[in-house]
């Protein structure tokens, strides 16, 4: 009975330890299973983010553009972190906004989108798209804004944690941070994962916070790269575009019995690329011209000497300056760039009868003080500028404008450097102190009116730094003929 | 210079107030150059209270027409105040742009892909 009892108890034993052996192997497979899961899927995350650093350093030893970076920062981390889309927001030039610089097609908008775009009744993925890409999100306005200002990144994963707006339209959890470098913010990276998807997992944040600083210390270098690039090409750019501009401008105005002629250009740190030119006709005609070429640098220097030819070639013999302006609009529109035009004003004069006739293609209407009266006009004939279109509407627009020169008269072609001159109130030249200046000095030399006009602007920018070429002409009649 | 982003019909209206011109210009070009990425955009330039365009700002203008039509978008102006007015009149734009007399009609314009 008793040894009974002993072997019963000897069996449950056995059979509580046979189970529990049984519970201790089964239990740590299943721990070896899943710590080979996990080491798998850490082997993966490793990979994935050392694909990322791989593209980011190559992104640095490439060069690659600012738009493949920004891709590549956004995939990358969407990537890692296995989320169903992203989006990068970048500080503007004011630093006051955060504008788009990479969305990807998954990611819900992280704006609210006004109320007839959000419920889709007037819109299609498009405008929506449009719409996101043109939305500058202020900083400390709304979720992305507001991320701009925390000093870390944050996962908000409920519902709850989430503008109500944002959810409604597709956002189900999100994780967004700041980008800094050397305590500068450069904008705002997110995450995010739809309704369906399982939220994001709080041990990532370590790894986001590390994809940040990554992210953050190329965009840095790009910026530097870029800026130390763009400063190298515009110094050699100036060079370059001076040493044209001082072979394509005339030295001296030609001698013109009865008249008195002069051409003035004051360059800007910058320059645009401004010309000027006196061009024989026949013995009884010369033609001036003025021109102010859109965009920098070497490109647009070139446009300026390709304009010079082509009038050189157009004007000789040609007593029509609309027709001249037709032709040089027609040789050069091929060749132009998209950002690309010339405004110009051509004048044929009439040395020994005083009659010209002005062609005008969107440049500033040149005035003409009369000596007569005392008042000073405007000649705005219509004329598109050249560049813009290959011919058809050109043509219809440019024409040629009679008007004629009497005893004391005197024409000033200029560009806009010297009508947008900005005095340090931010108040411009404008053309009615042009014109004050023309009224109030009747009588003058073509030459005292440039140096005088010249004097004026400069007084009146004072310290502030002249940002566009300045170019004057000033053409007189001094006496009846 | 002022740039408020809304919508008329569902296309992106910019309201540009102020002036553009060499300072501000590049502004305008920041904010347009996310939408030269994408490919069929559409967008109305409201000009209603833009009291100065130089030629620099004249460049903006075309160069984000040129980049949206190119992709097979499209950019339209509509409430053209007076300075705009003459300058587009001036420099003989007036057949080259989509103009109209306000922001709806000029979305109008773009949807019909006219």
């Amino acid at each position: 009975m008793k040894l009974a009892l002993i072997e019963s108890i000897i069996i449950a034993i056995m059979l509580v330890a046979v189970i529990t052996l049984g519970f201790v192997v089964f239990g740590s497979r299943r721990r070896v299973g899943q710590l080979k899961r996990s080491s798998a899927e850490i082997t993966q995350e490793e990979r994935r983010v050392f694909d990322f650093l791989h593209g980011l350093g190559a992104a640095f030893s490439e060069g690659v553009p600012a738009g493949e970076l920004h891709r590549l920062i956004v995939e990358g981390a969407e990537h890692i972190l296995k989320a169903g889309g992203g989006a990068l927001y970048l500080t503007d030039r004011t630093g006051e906004n955060l504008l788009p610089a990479f969305l990807t097609k998954g990611c819900p908008p992280l704006v609210i989108l006004p109320p007839n775009l959000a419920t889709g009744e007037d819109s299609s993925a498009g405008s929506v798209e449009s719409y996101l890409r043109l939305h500058a999100v202020p900083l400390g306005k709304g979720l992305v804004g507001e991320a701009g200002n925390w000093s870390n990144p944050r996962f908000l994963r409920r519902k709850t944690d989430l503008p109500a707006e944002l959810v409604a339209q597709g956002l189900g959890s999100l994780v967004i941070g700041p980008l800094h470098y050397r305590q500068k913010l450069l904008g705002v990276l997110a995450l995010c994962r739809g309704p369906g998807q399982d939220p994001f997992s709080d041990t990532k944040l370590e790894l986001f916070q590390a994809i940040l600083e990554q992210s953050a210390f190329a965009l840095f270098n790009q910026a530097i790269h870029l800026a130390a690039g763009e400063k190298h090409a515009l110094d050699r750019d100036l060079q370059i575009a001076r040493e044209i501009q001082k072979i394509l401008l005339p030295s001296d105005a030609p001698e013109l019995a009865g008249y008195e002629l002069g051409g003035l250009n004051l360059p800007a740190r910058t320059l645009s690329g401004d010309y000027f030119d006196f061009l024989p006709i026949d013995n009884d005609h010369i033609g001036i011209a003025i021109a102010d070429v859109s965009g920098k640098g070497v490109p647009a220097s070139l446009i300026m000497a390709m304009c010079r030819s082509a009038l050189r070639s157009h004007s000789r013999g040609e007593l029509s300056p609309a027709s001249v302006l037709r032709n040089v609009n027609r040789q050069l529109y091929p060749d132009m760039k998209e950002d690309m035009f010339i405004s110009m004003a051509y004048v044929v004069l009439n040395r020994h009868t005083g009659e010209a006739l002005l062609a005008r293609a969107g440049h500033d209407a040149p005035l003409i003080f009369r000596a007569a009266t005392g008042g000073v006009e405007c000649l705005n004939p219509k004329g598109m500028a050249v560049g813009i279109d290959s011919g058809g509407v050109f043509d219809r627009f440019c024409a040629d404008f009679p008007f004629r020169f009497g005893p004391g008269d005197l024409l000033l072609l200029y560009t806009d450097g010297i009508t947008e001159a900005l005095d340090a109130g931010g108040d411009e030249f404008g053309v009615q102190r042009l014109e004050t200046e023309l009224r109030d000095h009747p009588g003058e030399g073509a030459n005292e009116t440039l140096h005088r006009l010249a004097r004026s602007v400069r007084s009146f920018v004072g310290n502030q730094p002249q940002h566009d070429d300045i170019t004057l002409i000033a053409l007189r009649k001094t006496s009846a003929s | 210079m002022e740039i408020t982003l809304s919508l008329a019909d569902g296309i992106p209206v910019f309201a540009l107030a102020g002036r553009l011109d060499v300072a501000t210009s590049p502004v305008l070009e920041e904010r347009l150059a996310p939408l030269y990425e994408a490919s069929g955009s559409k967008l109305v330039m409201d000009c209603s209270d833009l009291t100065y365009v130089s030629s620099a700002g004249l460049r903006v203008f075309l160069m984000c027409q040129r980049h949206l039509s190119a992709a097979g978008g499209g950019l339209a102006f509509a409430t053209l105040g007076k300075p705009v007015r003459e300058l587009f009149h001036l420099a003989g734009l007036e057949d080259l742009f989509i103009i109209e007399e306000t922001p709806e009609a000029a979305a109008g314009r773009l949807t019909a892909g006219k």
